[in-house]
């Protein structure tokens, strides 16, 4: 199995400009998109070396009743490879989710269990569209008074007195943050893609997009007490 | 005299935080929302620096750098990217149309500064009479 190398000359400029190489989960999701049309069992090496995406595929490949599918291979052959190019994409979305809270909005994002996190019912919802050999949207959803709490920390104003408009901005460059490492990491990973504008609505519950069986995520994160959720559909994977 | 800088983001919330950063700075800060109106900032202003985005409506970063780049009068103006999409590809567009350093959002207000500094230093703000 062939690891993935950045070309020198690209290497010469990331250092010359002082930017992070991409993070291993990277590299994983590159072999996995050059080894898709390989055997089943290439491609379970690949998911076996990281405990974590394993975990993941072991896990969606599983019936909610019954006993557990314990073997990798099997599992691909449940899900399907694009299933499993879905969640070895969690890895870089999630990295881009906690940064951009982090360093944005100086917001330290806890993960939690999708099946007991809390439902969030109608709030803000931040979407950024990607599409390319790899095709979906990701989604930013939290509750009204999260976003205003966000909002108004940033400008210095009561969350309550933040505008519609400048909620929108600050959510929006959040989403475009996230999609835009997202974005970046895919095509390091052999996955090249535009960007959507952001898009940002108010009151709306979220529905997502019927889009097949392992194609919709939602990662779940608490900031104290404030529930976020990060929905990504793929809609296709060339 | 103090520098001009020419900030292009089509986030309210970028341009905020770079004012933020180069506040304490004796510096003058000029904004536009997308390429376009960049370049006609950039053609009426003569910045010291621009730092540019590169996902924005009516016309992005890379297409504005290049027709910067094209026009005489900028072929030498520092231009720092300042976008959330770091791909070795994209890096290596705006370097070959010249650029002074590259920020990757998310970004400190430090990283502002740092890079700002590595194109040409940055004096305090003198004190206001009275302050």
């Amino acid at each position: 199995m062939k690891p993935i190398a950045p070309p020198s000359k690209s290497t010469g400029l990331l250092k010359k400009y002082n930017i992070a190489p991409a993070p291993e989960c990277v590299a994983r999701l590159g072999q996995l998109v050059s080894q898709r049309t390989a055997d089943v069992d290439e491609i379970a090496k690949i998911v076996a070396s990281d405990k974590v995406l394993k975990e993941r595929v072991l896990r969606a490949a599983s019936p909610r009743r019954g006993d557990p599918i314990e073997d990798v291979d099997q599992a691909i052959l449940r899900c399907g490879v694009d299933a499993v190019l879905v969640l070895a994409m969690a890895d870089p979305l999630l990295r881009a989710v906690i940064s951009a809270f982090g360093t944005l909005v100086a917001i330290p994002l806890e993960r939690v269990d999708e099946a007991t996190a809390d439902p969030l019912g109608s709030g803000y919802i931040a979407s950024v569209g990607f599409s390319g050999p790899a095709s979906g949207t990701v989604f930013v959803r939290m509750q009204e008074y999260f976003a205003q709490s966000i909002a108004g920390t940033f400008l210095g104003t009561p969350p309550e007195s933040t505008t519609l408009a400048e909620i929108s901005d600050i959510l929006g460059e959040i989403a475009n943050t996230i999609v835009g490492n997202f974005k970046s990491n895919l095509s390091d990973a052999g996955l090249k893609c535009t960007l959507s504008v952001p898009r940002v609505t108010a009151g709306e519950i979220f529905t997502p997009p019927d889009c097949g069986v392992g194609r919709h995520h939602t990662y779940a994160f608490r900031h104290k007490g404030q529930p976020l959720s990060i929905d990504i559909v793929v809609e296709s994977t060339e | 005299m103090s520098k001009k800088i020419l900030t292009i983001d089509d986030s309210k919330m970028v341009r905020i935080l770079v004012t933020r950063a180069l506040a304490p700075y004796d510096c003058q800060i000029v904004e536009a929302a997308n390429g376009q109106e960049g370049l006609d900032a950039a053609v009426r202003e003569k910045p010291d620096l621009i730092l540019l985005d590169v996902t924005m409506p009516v016309m992005d970063g890379m297409t504005m750098l290049g027709q910067l780049r094209a026009n005489p009068s900028f072929k030498a103006t520092p231009v720092i990217m300042l976008t959330a999409e770091f791909a070795q590809e994209n890096v290596a567009k705006a370097d070959s149309l010249g650029i002074s350093g590259y920020i990757a959002k998310p970004f400190k207000e430090a990283n502002v500064v740092e890079k700002v500094r590595a194109v040409f230093p940055l004096a305090t703000k003198p004190k206001q009479p009275g302050a």
